[in-house]
C-alpha cells in the first residue's frame, strides 16, 4: 500500500477517494489534528497551523489542492500575448486564457484582463469593421441585414457593466476530472460594454408569435478547418433575448472590442453561460424550437436535474440547459500561495462576487477553516448584471499557515457550497467556496 | 519514515527557486504552437496520438486531462459525433486510447508541484 501510494497516487486523488483514510495514511490523523500528525502537516505546509483544531477531518490543505503561481513549474502555466496581461494558459489551439484572480482587482475589468475562451480558429480581422454585417432572420416578419454602422446609428446606444462568465468557470473543482478547460474562478470579467439592445433589433425585424428560441452564429472557423460546421453556435430562450441587458456590443471600456474578444460586434448575454455571448457575430435567427447548433443538446451546457454518480457515463438526454450562473466570489487582493511578513496580524481582503441574473446579498471570509466567518462590506452593483465588489479585514492571532476561505450568498439566500455539487460530465456549475493558502512569517 | 518520504516525493519537483519570467508571445505564435511528438510522454502510440490529435487541437487539451480508459474511449466517439472527427476504429483506436489512459489516466500525479512555502 505504501509503495503504491508513493509512486502512483497524489494526495489530492487519495483524498478524493477516501478523505478519512487519506488522513490516517498521510498524517496519522484521526479526529482533530494533534501531536505527531499536526507536526507532520505543519512541516508539509511550511509553517505551524494556528487553527489546526478547527480543520475539518479529511480536508487536504488548500496548498495541495489548487495550483498556485508561487509553485513555479508545478503551478499553472502562464502566457503573455499582445494586448493581455500575464494569464493562465489553458490551451493554445483553441486559445484559452484565464485571468488570475489577482488580475481581477479593478472594479471595471480593463481589456487586457478580459479572459479568452475561443472554440475555433480566429477569423480574419475585417478591413472595415463598420461594414461588418449582422443578419436577423427566422421567425421574424422582415429579415434584416444591418452593418455595424447601421446598428450603431439606428438604435439607442447603451453602456453597462456586465458580467460575462464561462459556463465552465470553476470546473477544476470537480473530482473525478471532467472534460473541458480546467478553470479556476478566473473565467469572468466585468467590463463596461456599449452596444444596442438585442430586443430593439429583433423588434425592428418584427418578432413572430411562434418565436421561442434564438440561434447565434459567428465568423470563427471550426478548429479543424471544416467548413460544414460552426466552431460554436448556441441559442437561448426568447425571454433572455428580450431582457433589457442583453446587447449586441460594438465597444468595450470606451473603445473597440479587442479582436480576440470578438470584434467588431458580439453578443453580451450577462449572467448566463458565456458561450451564448457569440463573438464575431454574424447572425441571430429566431426559432420555434430549441436551436440545434454546435454546443447544444447532450451534455453541452446542460446540467443533471436528478444528480448523477460522479464519474458516471451519461448522454445528457434528461439534463436541462443552463440558464443563470450560480453565485461565486473571487479574492483579488491576495494570491493563493502568498507569503506575508512575520508579525502580520490582519489582512485587508477585497474581491468581487456575482450571481448570474440575481444579486449577491453577502460575502463572508474565514481564516479558521470555516468555524467563524467575518462579514465583508459589499457594494451594490453598478447596474443590474454587474458584479459587486467586496472588502473587509480579518485578524490573525499569530504567525503561521492560514487559509482564507471566501463565500458569497445570493439574493435568494443560497451560499457557495463547501464542495462542488451536481457533478456532470462536462463540469458545469462548480461554485464551491474557494480557499487561498497564506503563510505569515 | 517511509510515509514522510512519500509525502516529500508527492510535493516533489525542483527545489530551486527559478525566477518567474514569462516571455511575451504574439497572437500568431500563441495560436500556432510549434509542437513535436516529444511533447508527449514516450511510449507506444506517442506519434500516432500526436498526429491524430493535433490535426485539430494542440496537445494542451491532452496534457491537462486525467481520464480513465472508458472516458477516453467515449471522448473519441464524442469528437466524431460532435466535432466531425473521422471515426477512429480498430487497432488505431485501441492504440490511441490505451496510450492516453496509460499516460493521462486518473491516477496521474501533477508533476513538479512544489511547496512555495518551503525552500
Amino acid at each position: 500500500m505504501k509503495k503504491a501510494f508513493r509512486t502512483e497516487r497524489s494526495a489530492t486523488e487519495l483524498y478524493a477517494d477516501d478523505p478519512e483514510r487519506a488522513d490516517a495514511l498521510v498524517w496519522n490523523r484521526r479526529g482533530a489534528l494533534k501531536g505527531a500528525a499536526l507536526a507532520a502537516m505543519g512541516t508539509a505546509v511550511g509553517g505551524a497551523i494556528p487553527f489546526s483544531a478547527q480543520m475539518p477531518e479529511g480536508t487536504l490543505p488548500a496548498l495541495f489542492t489548487r495550483p498556485a503561481a508561487a509553485q513555479g513549474s508545478g503551478g499553472p502555466q502562464m502566457m503573455r500575448i499582445d494586448g493581455k496581461v500575464e494569464m493562465i494558459l489553458q490551451g493554445e489551439r483553441p486559445l484559452v486564457l484565464e485571468a488570475p484572480e489577482t488580475a481581477l482587482d479593478d472594479a471595471v475589468t480593463p481589456n487586457d484582463k478580459i479572459f479568452v475562451r475561443n472554440n475555433g480558429q480566429l477569423p480574419e480581422v475585417p478591413s472595415n469593421p463598420d461594414a461588418w454585417r449582422v443578419t436577423i432572420d427566422g421567425e421574424v416578419n422582415t429579415p434584416l441585414t444591418l452593418t455595424v454602422a447601421e446598428l450603431r446609428s439606428r438604435f439607442q446606444n447603451v453602456t453597462m457593466q456586465l458580467q460575462m462568465e464561462c459556463g465552465g468557470n470553476g470546473r477544476a473543482q470537480f473530482q473525478p476530472q471532467t472534460r473541458g478547460n480546467q478553470w479556476g474562478n478566473g473565467a469572468i470579467c466585468n467590463a463596461a460594454w456599449t452596444g444596442v439592445r438585442l430586443r430593439d433589433v429583433l423588434r425592428a425585424a418584427g418578432v413572430k408569435e411562434g418565436a421561442r428560441h434564438t440561434g447565434h452564429f459567428g465568423a470563427d472557423p471550426h478548429l479543424s478547418g471544416a467548413t460544414d460546421r460552426a466552431a460554436i453556435s448556441r441559442g437561448m430562450v426568447i425571454s433572455k433575448a428580450m431582457d433589457e441587458d442583453t446587447i449586441i456590443a460594438f465597444a468595450v471600456n470606451g473603445g473597440p472590442i479587442p479582436h480576440i474578444n470578438g470584434a467588431p460586434v458580439r453578443l453580451l448575454v450577462p449572467g448566463w453561460p458565456g458561450s451564448l455571448s457569440q463573438k464575431w457575430l454574424t447572425r441571430v435567427t429566431l426559432l420555434s424550437e430549441p436551436h440545434r447548433g454546435q454546443g447544444m443538446g447532450g451534455t453541452s451546457y446542460r446540467m443533471p436535474v436528478r444528480p448523477i454518480v460522479p464519474g458516471s457515463s451519461n448522454n445528457g438526454a434528461d439534463f436541462a440547459d443552463m440558464t443563470s450562473m450560480p453565485v461565486r466570489s473571487i479574492l483579488s487582493s491576495h494570491a493563493h500561495g502568498s507569503r506575508l511578513a512575520a508579525g502580520t496580524r490582519s489582512l485587508d481582503l477585497r474581491g468581487a462576487a456575482w450571481a448570474g441574473d440575481l444579486t449577491v446579498r453577502a460575502v463572508h471570509a474565514s481564516v479558521d477553516f470555516g468555524r467563524t466567518w467575518t462579514e465583508m462590506r459589499l457594494a451594490a452593483p453598478a447596474n443590474r448584471h454587474a458584479w459587486q465588489r467586496w472588502e473587509g479585514r480579518v485578524s490573525l492571532p499569530s504567525d503561521g499557515y492560514y487559509e482564507v476561505w471566501y463565500r458569497a450568498t445570493d439574493s435568494e439566500g443560497r451560499m457557495q457550497p463547501h464542495a462542488p455539487a451536481n457533478w456532470n460530465p462536462q463540469g458545469y456549475g462548480a461554485n464551491a467556496i474557494s480557499r487561498a493558502a497564506i503563510l505569515v512569517g | 519514515m517511509l510515509r514522510k518520504l512519500a509525502f516529500a516525493l508527492m510535493l516533489g519537483g525542483g527545489l530551486a527557486l527559478a525566477p518567474h519570467v514569462v516571455a511575451q508571445t504574439s497572437l500568431d505564435q500563441a495560436t500556432q504552437p510549434a509542437e513535436e511528438p516529444s511533447i508527449l510522454p514516450a511510449g507506444e502510440g506517442q506519434e500516432e496520438v500526436f498526429y491524430a490529435c493535433t490535426a485539430c487541437h494542440s496537445t494542451a487539451l491532452i496534457r491537462r486531462s486525467r481520464f480513465s480508459e472508458s472516458r477516453w474511449d467515449e471522448l473519441m466517439t464524442w469528437m466524431t459525433e460532435v466535432h466531425g472527427m473521422a471515426p477512429l476504429e480498430g487497432d488505431e483506436r485501441r492504440l490511441i486510447v490505451t496510450y492516453l489512459a496509460q499516460h493521462f489516466g486518473p491516477a496521474q500525479t501533477r508533476p513538479g508541484a512544489r511547496n512555495p512555502f518551503l525552500n
